[in-house]
């Protein structure tokens, strides 16, 4: 019998401080900044579905730091985000780095949702698991407020022996800042009588006041092989300032992974991001003025790759 | 029998209409000049929002220029698409990506092509952008997204783009580099998407597309857009949720039933209507695929 192949999903991510020094447009690298994802040897074939891409400043060392989607905004005037990503190996796409925003084709979402383009089957017995970390509350004006948060999760499936729905999912009590609680596992459990092929992930209850995920909920998703899919607060979160890597400080860490919060670049196989596994993808980011500002110290960007890779249990 | 070929083919007029008052749009762009016939898609429509009444007007921005024009179409030896006048708004509908904020972040808009489209070796795709964002501006940029067949059969990734970096006068057109908007290698470029971005600086907004324009054609072969005229992007790519949409104002498209298909010698007759006390203007764009074969 010929193995089962399944698709584990996968994110990945890199944060990336950008030089101040703009030669990016004239040839020199100094103000570019690269991120390359590989996946090692695992699996056969890496379905690349997209990355998101956010830009953001810090004004002081240890501050939260702030996002911004428009890879134009805050940033001196004719200065922009520019990008072009390719295989490694194989070069990029293009030679002359256009502005990031040109290759975003998707905006803010309402709720963090995450739709497959393969599914990613389990089987009877196996369990999912998932963590979510209370966050900080929205900052109104100057007063902060804490919403009650009583998030879920919820794994959208198909049983494979009727294929017929079937959603497994779990929610939480309310949970404080800070605080992390592994959702209850009854609802993410596997029925006894057949696999079920999960096409996508939803969370719910992170949303604040302005029905956005400001600050990101903090996930944490681990599949049944024991396998973290993705969790927030990973050492990627750590840039390189001056002197030495920084922290972005806790709780304001952006989380957006389940969707991305301010641009998703489509990548997708119906454009041939389809890789091989010994493959991998690197995406270049640089600006072409210089990033300055009275109140600013350093720039960054993170880049946030989803996919699936191709295993068989064979 | 040859295969069929598909050119995309976007026609597009501005038009200035009095005070509730009715215009009938120039056939000559809405008519089928070619010897194929033209598989039309959708008639765009977009314009700056216009104050439609005194006084506080947040409410009647909603729906931007198409809650205050009319249409009635129809096409020679065919008949009437709608006998009776209907408003834009209730003729073209809202963008059919419910769950998306309005924001402030300025992406590219895109055109998805409904079947990819080929590119052959050693051809390039001639770009020429406009700035009409009222200002000086530089940094428009252009996508196409697609692929190549390997040896084996699989697909590569494959991407065009033009950026032009130097700033342009309002109003000011030029031709972007071509450097990275060529096939120079080998085999056919199959062209899935084209991505449009005026790359503003916030706060500027774009609500209604109408910040940039284009010309965008193949060196060779089946031209995809007139000679004389630059297209505003929101006309070109109307399903897009533009920056600070957040009053649904952005461009807006009327789909044609399927099999619409203009015969050569066809044309459109359009009749729109303007429904407020003021003037306005609205940028009218035709689109279909021209049946090469």
């Amino acid at each position: 019998m010929a193995p089962e192949t399944n698709w584990l999903p996968f994110v990945l991510r890199e944060t990336l401080r950008l030089d101040t020094d703009p030669t990016f447009l004239t040839g020199g690298p100094t103000a570019a900044q690269l991120g390359s994802f590989g996946m090692g040897k695992v699996g056969d074939n890496v379905l690349l579905q997209d990355f998101g891409v956010e830009f953001g400043y810090m004004s002081y060392v240890g501050d939260p730091p702030e996002w911004t989607g428009s890879f134009s905004e805050n940033i001196p005037e004719e200065s922009d985000l520019l990008m072009r990503y390719g295989y490694k190996h194989r070069g990029y796409l293009i030679d002359v780095p256009v502005t990031a925003g040109a290759f975003a084709t998707k905006g803010k979402v309402f709720t963090e949702a995450w739709n497959f383009l393969r599914p990613y089957r389990i089987y009877p017995g196996e369990v999912m698991r998932a963590r979510f970390r209370g966050y900080r509350g929205e900052v109104d004006g100057k007063k902060t407020v804490i919403f009650p948060r009583k998030p879920g999760m919820m794994f959208n499936g198909v049983r494979t022996k009727d294929k017929q729905p079937h959603l497994l999912y779990s929610t939480t009590n309310e949970i404080d800042e800070g605080e992390a609680m592994v959702l209850n596992q009854a609802g993410f459990t596997c029925p006894g009588d057949s696999p079920v092929d999960i096409w996508g992930v939803s969370a719910f209850g992170t949303a604040d006041a302005e029905r956005e995920f400001v600050n990101g909920p903090d996930w944490q998703i681990i599949g049944p092989d024991e396998r973290e899919w993705f969790r927030s607060r990973i050492d990627n979160d750590v840039i390189n300032v001056g002197g030495g890597p920084v922290e972005i400080q806790d709780g304001t860490v952006n989380a957006n992974w389940l969707a991305h919060r301010w641009a998703s670049v489509e990548l997708g196989e119906g454009k041939g991001w389809m890789m091989g596994r010994d493959e991998t993808f690197v995406v270049e980011l640089g600006v072409n003025t210089p990033l300055t500002n009275d109140n600013t110290q350093f720039w960054f960007a993170m880049v946030t790759l989803r996919g699936f890779m191709e295993v068989n249990h064979g | 029998m040859a295969d069929k070929h598909f050119v995309p083919r976007w026609r597009y007029q501005r038009v200035e209409i009095p005070a509730e008052d009715t215009v009938r749009l120039d056939p000559v762009p809405f008519s089928n000049m070619e010897v194929w016939p033209w598989d039309l898609r959708f008639l765009s429509l977009t314009g700056e929002p216009v104050v439609a009444t005194e006084g506080t007007t947040y409410l009647s921005d909603f729906g931007g220029v198409a809650g205050r024009v009319e249409l009635k179409m129809g096409m020679s030896q065919w008949g009437s698409l709608n006998y009776v006048p209907i408003e834009a708004v209730a003729m073209m509908p809202p963008l059919r990506r419910p769950l998306t904020l309005p924001s402030w972040a300025v992406y590219g808009s895109r055109f998805q092509f409904e079947r990819p489209i080929i590119l052959p070796p050693d051809d390039t795709i001639v770009a020429e952008v406009q700035n009409t964002s009222g200002d000086a501006a530089g940094g428009f940029s252009l996508v196409f997204n697609g692929y190549r067949y390997r040896e084996d059969g699989t697909k590569q990734p494959e991407q065009l783009a033009g950026r032009y970096d130097a700033e342009l006068g309002d109003n000011v057109s030029d031709t972007l580099d071509s450097s990275d908007l060529s096939n120079d290698g080998e085999g056919d470029i199959h062209m899935v998407d084209m991505i449009l971005d005026p790359t503003l600086t916030p706060p500027a907004m774009n609500t209604a597309g109408l910040k940039s324009a284009w010309k965008v054609n193949p060196n060779t072969g089946i031209q995809w857009m007139d000679q004389g005229v630059l297209i505003p992007e929101g006309n070109l790519a109307p399903f897009n949720r533009l920056n600070y949409d957040d009053m649904d104002a952005g461009p807006r498209a009327f789909e044609f039933p399927k099999g619409t298909v203009m015969r050569r010698r066809q044309r459109l007759e359009t009749f729109i209507r303007n429904l407020t006390e003021q003037d306005q203007v609205v940028h009218v764009c035709l689109f279909g695929y021209l049946e090469v074969s």
